[in-house]
C-alpha cells in the first residue's frame, strides 16, 4: 500500500512549515505558502466526498478562512499542518451537507476496488468489483468514511487518527474491523 | 457512490486559487474593537482586578482563603507516586470484593460468574502443591469506572487513558500461595463485556513492568442463540474453507502436470552416465544396415549387469533390433560367448551441448514454477489449518452457547439477574492477574494555568488527581508516570474530580472547564469523603453510574 508522500514530512519541513504559521499568526497575508501548499489537497478530499465541483471549491475556500480566523488557537502538535486543516474540512462538509443541501458522495476509482478484490484474494473480474462497490454501499457512513481514507486516499493511520481525531492504534484497529466487516459483506453477497 | 468519475486536473484546481478572495473575506471578518484583544486586555484586566478584590473580601475565611491558596499555589504540582510504587494500587483494601470458587486442580471446573463470565479450567490447568487439596479462584470483574476506581487499577497507557468495555481480575492460589498455571494447559476466559467490542483492544497488566500490554483474544458481538446466525457465521467460514480447499487441489493438480512435464535426459538423447558410454567399431562393408547409425553413440541402460562383459570382449557378430522408446537392443556373439545388452543413442559434441542447454533451461523454468507452487501450497495449508481452527472454535462456541442457552431457560428466574452477556472477549491464559478490553481515549489539552484545591478555607495537596469525564465514559489519572500533575486537562461539561493525598484522604468536586476559563484561575474546592464513605455505593453514586449488575448484564 502506497504511504502519501504529503503527509510524511521531514523535520526540517515541519519547520519550515511552523515558520510559515509563526509569521501567519502575526500577519495574515503571510498565509499564502500554507494555502498554496494544502490548498489542492484538501479541494480533493472535500471534493471526494461531494457531487457538487463548484460547492466543493466554495467549501475549500471556506475552510482556509475558517483557519485563518482561528489561526491564533492553532497548536503545534508535531504533524504536519495539514491534519488541522481536515478536522476542518470535515466539520465544514458536515454544515455544508446540513445547511447547503450538498450530497453527501462517495467517490471510487476501479483501480481501488481491484485492488481490495486483490488483497481479499478473489479473481478481478467485473463482476466482483460490482460485487464489491455494492458490499461498501451497505457499509455504515462511519466505516465507508474509515475506507474512503485509508484504501481510496491511502492516508497512513496516523493522518487516519488525526483526521478523525482518534489514536493512531485505533484508526488500524478500525480500519482492520471494517475491512473485515467489508470482506464478510462482500464474500456473502 | 459514482464509479469513476471524470478526474480533476491540478492545473484546473489551481486554476481556482484564489488566496486575494480569502485574504479580503478575511478582513471582512476583523472583530470590531470592543472584542479586539487590546480593550478586551486593558478594560478586563481592570475590570478582573476589581471583581478579585471585591469577591476574595466578601468570601467567608477570606483571610485564610487568600493565604491558602497562596501557600497551595506554591505547592510543588508534580508530585508523582516513587517509582517502587505497585500499578494496582486500592483506594481503600477490599472495596470491591471477589467472587471465590474452590476447584480441584485434578478435575478442572467451568466456572459461571455474576456477570456471566465464563473461566474454563481444564483438568491439571493448576499446578498446585498439594493436588488433594482444593485451589482458591478469586475473580473480580469491573464493568463500571466506580470500582476500577476503588480497586486502584491503573487504567492508561501512554496513547491515553482506557475507556474500558470490561475487566477481569483472576486470583488462583492455595494455603495463600500463588498457585501457577499449567502452559500446556491454559485457562480459558469468555469475558463478559458491557459494551459491544467494536474498536476495542484488549489488554493483560504486566504488574512488574507497570504497564498494559497488547494479547490476542477473539471479540465475539453477540451470543449465537439462534441457530440462523451461527449457521451464517459458519457458512462464510466453510465457504471460505472450501474456496482454499479448492485453490489447493488446484495447485497440487498443477504441480502433478509439471511433474509429468519434468524433462528427462532420455528424451533430451543426453547421457545418464557417462561411463557407460560406448559406440560400436564395425566394417560397413559388412553391416550396410547400420550405415544410418554410423556415428552414433550408445549408453547402456542402467539395469544393464553385463555391461563390463559386453564391452571387454571382442565380438564376431552382432546383431541390432530396436526395442520400442527410442531404444535398441544389441546382440553379440562369437565363438563361445553370447550377450545381448538394451542401449539408447545419446548425442555427443556440440549437439550434446546444445542439447544439454535446452534440457537445463526447460528443467530450470519447470523447477521455478514447481519451487512457486509448493510455497503457495504451504501457504494455502496454513490457512486451511487457521480456517479449520476458526470453523472447530464456532462448532465449540455453538455447543457452549446452546448449553448456557438452556442453562438460562433453566435457571433465570424473575429475581435473577444474572443473564448472558451481548459481547464477549475470550482468550487463554497462563497467568494470575488483569486483563481488560479497552480503547484508549486521548487526554485533553493541558489547561493553561495550573488548579490548586482547597478544602474549608485549608490547602489539599494532591498526590494523584483523577477526573472522571461521563461523557467519554473515562478516567483521566494525574501524577503517574505518563501525566505529571502539570498536565491536568478538562474535556467540555461537567466533569468530576477525585483527588487522594498522601494521607490517603479521598476528596472530590464538580467541575467545569468552561467555569475556570473564565476565572483564568484555577482554586478547586473540594470536598473530603469520610473514610466510611468511600465505597462503591458512595463512589457509584457520585459518578452517577448504576449498579454492575445492571450495567453488564441483559
Amino acid at each position: 500500500m502506497s504511504i502519501n508522500p504529503v503527509y510524511h514530512h521531514t523535520n526540517e519541513k515541519l519547520q519550515q512549515e511552523l515558520g510559515w504559521i509563526q509569521r501567519a499568526k502575526s500577519n495574515p497575508e503571510h498565509f499564502g505558502p500554507l494555502y498554496r501548499k494544502y490548498h489542492e489537497q484538501i479541494f480533493r478530499y472535500v471534493h471526494q466526498r461531494m457531487d457538487d465541483t463548484e460547492l466543493a471549491f466554495d467549501v475549500t475556500s471556506q475552510v482556509f478562512l475558517k483557519a485563518l480566523k482561528n489561526l491564533h488557537k492553532y497548536e503545534f502538535r508535531g504533524v504536519p499542518f495539514g491534519s488541522w486543516l481536515y478536522r476542518i474540512a470535515k466539520s465544514e462538509l458536515y454544515q455544508a451537507y446540513r445547511e447547503r443541501q450538498a450530497k453527501r458522495t462517495v467517490n471510487v476509482e476501479s483501480i481501488h476496488l481491484f485492488e481490495m478484490i486483490e488483497d481479499f484474494d478473489d479473481e478481478q473480474s467485473e463482476n466482483n468489483k460490482k460485487k464489491l462497490f455494492k458490499a461498501i454501499s451497505e457499509l455504515k457512513e462511519e466505516d465507508v468514511q474509515l475506507i474512503e481514507l485509508r484504501f481510496f486516499e491511502k492516508r497512513p493511520f496516523k493522518e487516519i487518527g488525526e483526521i478523525l481525531d482518534i489514536t493512531e492504534n485505533n484508526a488500524k484497529v478500525k480500519s482492520f474491523r471494517v475491512l473485515e466487516k467489508l470482506k464478510k459483506i462482500y464474500f456473502k453477497n | 457512490m459514482n464509479l469513476d468519475r471524470d478526474p480533476i486536473s491540478s492545473e484546473q484546481i489551481q486554476a481556482k486559487q484564489n488566496f486575494d478572495a480569502i485574504l479580503s473575506n478575511y478582513q471582512l471578518l476583523k472583530k470590531p474593537f470592543f472584542k479586539s484583544k487590546w480593550f478586551w486586555g486593558a478594560t478586563g484586566l481592570a475590570t478582573l482586578g476589581l471583581v478579585t478584590v471585591f469577591g476574595l473580601s466578601n468570601l467567608n475565611n477570606n483571610i485564610a482563603y487568600a493565604e491558602n491558596t497562596t501557600l497551595t499555589n506554591n505547592q510543588p504540582l508534580t508530585s508523582n507516586l516513587p517509582e517502587d510504587t505497585p500499578c494496582v494500587l486500592p483506594v481503600v483494601e477490599n472495596a470491591v470484593s471477589y467472587e471465590v470458587h474452590k476447584v480441584m486442580a485434578l478435575e478442572g471446573a467451568t466456572l459461571k460468574l455474576k456477570d456471566g463470565s465464563i473461566i474454563k479450567i481444564l483438568p491439571g490447568s493448576l499446578i498446585a502443591n498439594d493436588m488433594q487439596e482444593p485451589v482458591k479462584v478469586k475473580t473480580r470483574v469491573f464493568h463500571d469506572k466506580a470500582s476500577a476506581f476503588l480497586a486502584g487499577v491503573k487504567m492508561d497507557v501512554a496513547e491515553g487513558a482506557f475507556e474500558s468495555a470490561g475487566m477481569i481480575e483472576i486470583r488462583t492460589s492455595q494455603n495463600n500461595k500463588e498457585v501457577k498455571i499449567n502452559p500446556d494447559k491454559p485457562i480459558e476466559v469468555s469475558l463478559a463485556l458491557h459494551k459491544p467490542s467494536e474498536s476495542f483492544n484488549f489488554y493483560y497488566l504486566d504488574e512488574k513492568k507497570k504497564e498494559w500490554i497488547d494479547s490476542p483474544c477473539l471479540f465475539s458481538d453477540r451470543v449465537q442463540k439462534s441457530p440462523e446466525e451461527n449457521s451464517g457465521k459458519f457458512e462464510l467460514v466453510q465457504s471460505e474453507l472450501s474456496t482454499i480447499q479448492k485453490e489447493l487441489t488446484v495447485n497440487q493438480s498443477q504441480q502433478q502436470e509439471l511433474k509429468i512435464e519434468l524433462p528427462t535426459k532420455e528424451a533430451y538423447k543426453i547421457s545418464e552416465n557417462p561411463e557407460r558410454i560406448f559406440d560400436l567399431d564395425y566394417d560397413l562393408s559388412d553391416y550396410p544396415e547400420l550405415k544410418r547409425l554410423k556415428n552414433v553413440k550408445f549408453e547402456a541402460l542402467s539395469n544393464q549387469k553385463n555391461f563390463n562383459r559386453v564391452i571387454n570382449t571382442t565380438w564376431s557378430e552382432m546383431d541390432l533390433s530396436t526395442a520400442g522408446n527410442d531404444r535398441f537392443t544389441l546382440t553379440f556373439s562369437n565363438a563361445k560367448l553370447k550377450e545381448t545388452i538394451r542401449v539408447r543413442p545419446v548425442l555427443s559434441g556440440a549437439e550434446e551441448q546444445s542439447a544439454s542447454e535446452l534440457f537445463d533451461k526447460v528443467k530450470g523454468d519447470i523447477d521455478q514454477q514447481l519451487i512457486h507452487l509448493q510455497s503457495a501450497e504451504r501457504e494455502l495449508k496454513r490457512k486451511e489449518a487457521v480456517k479449520k481452527k476458526q470453523l472447530e472454535k464456532l462448532v465449540s462456541d455453538f455447543e457452549l452457547n446452546t448449553r448456557l442457552v438452556m442453562q438460562e431457560n433453566q435457571s433465570l428466574s424473575p429475581n435473577n439477574s444474572v443473564q448472558l452477556s451481548q459481547a464477549t472477549a475470550t482468550f487463554t491464559t497462563t497467568r494470575n492477574g488483569f486483563f481488560n478490553a479497552d480503547k484508549p481515549i486521548k487526554y485533553p489539552k493541558p489547561l493553561p494555568f495550573q488548579l490548586a484545591y482547597v478544602n474549608n478555607g485549608n490547602p489539599f495537596s494532591p498526590r494523584n488527581v483523577y477526573i472522571f469525564d461521563q461523557g467519554k465514559d473515562v478516567r483521566y489519572t494525574y501524577g503517574i508516570r505518563n501525566k505529571s500533575m502539570n498536565e491536568i486537562g478538562l474535556n467540555d461539561g461537567e466533569q468530576l474530580l477525585i483527588v487522594i493525598d498522601a494521607m490517603n484522604r479521598v476528596a472530590f468536586a464538580k467541575v467545569n472547564k468552561k467555569y475556570l476559563q473564565q476565572q483564568n484561575f484555577g482554586i478547586i474546592n473540594v470536598t473530603l469523603i469520610e473514610q466510611d464513605n468511600i465505597n462503591e455505593a458512595y463512589i457509584r453514586k457520585l459518578l452517577n453510574e448504576q449498579q454492575a449488575e445492571t450495567l453488564a448484564l441483559r
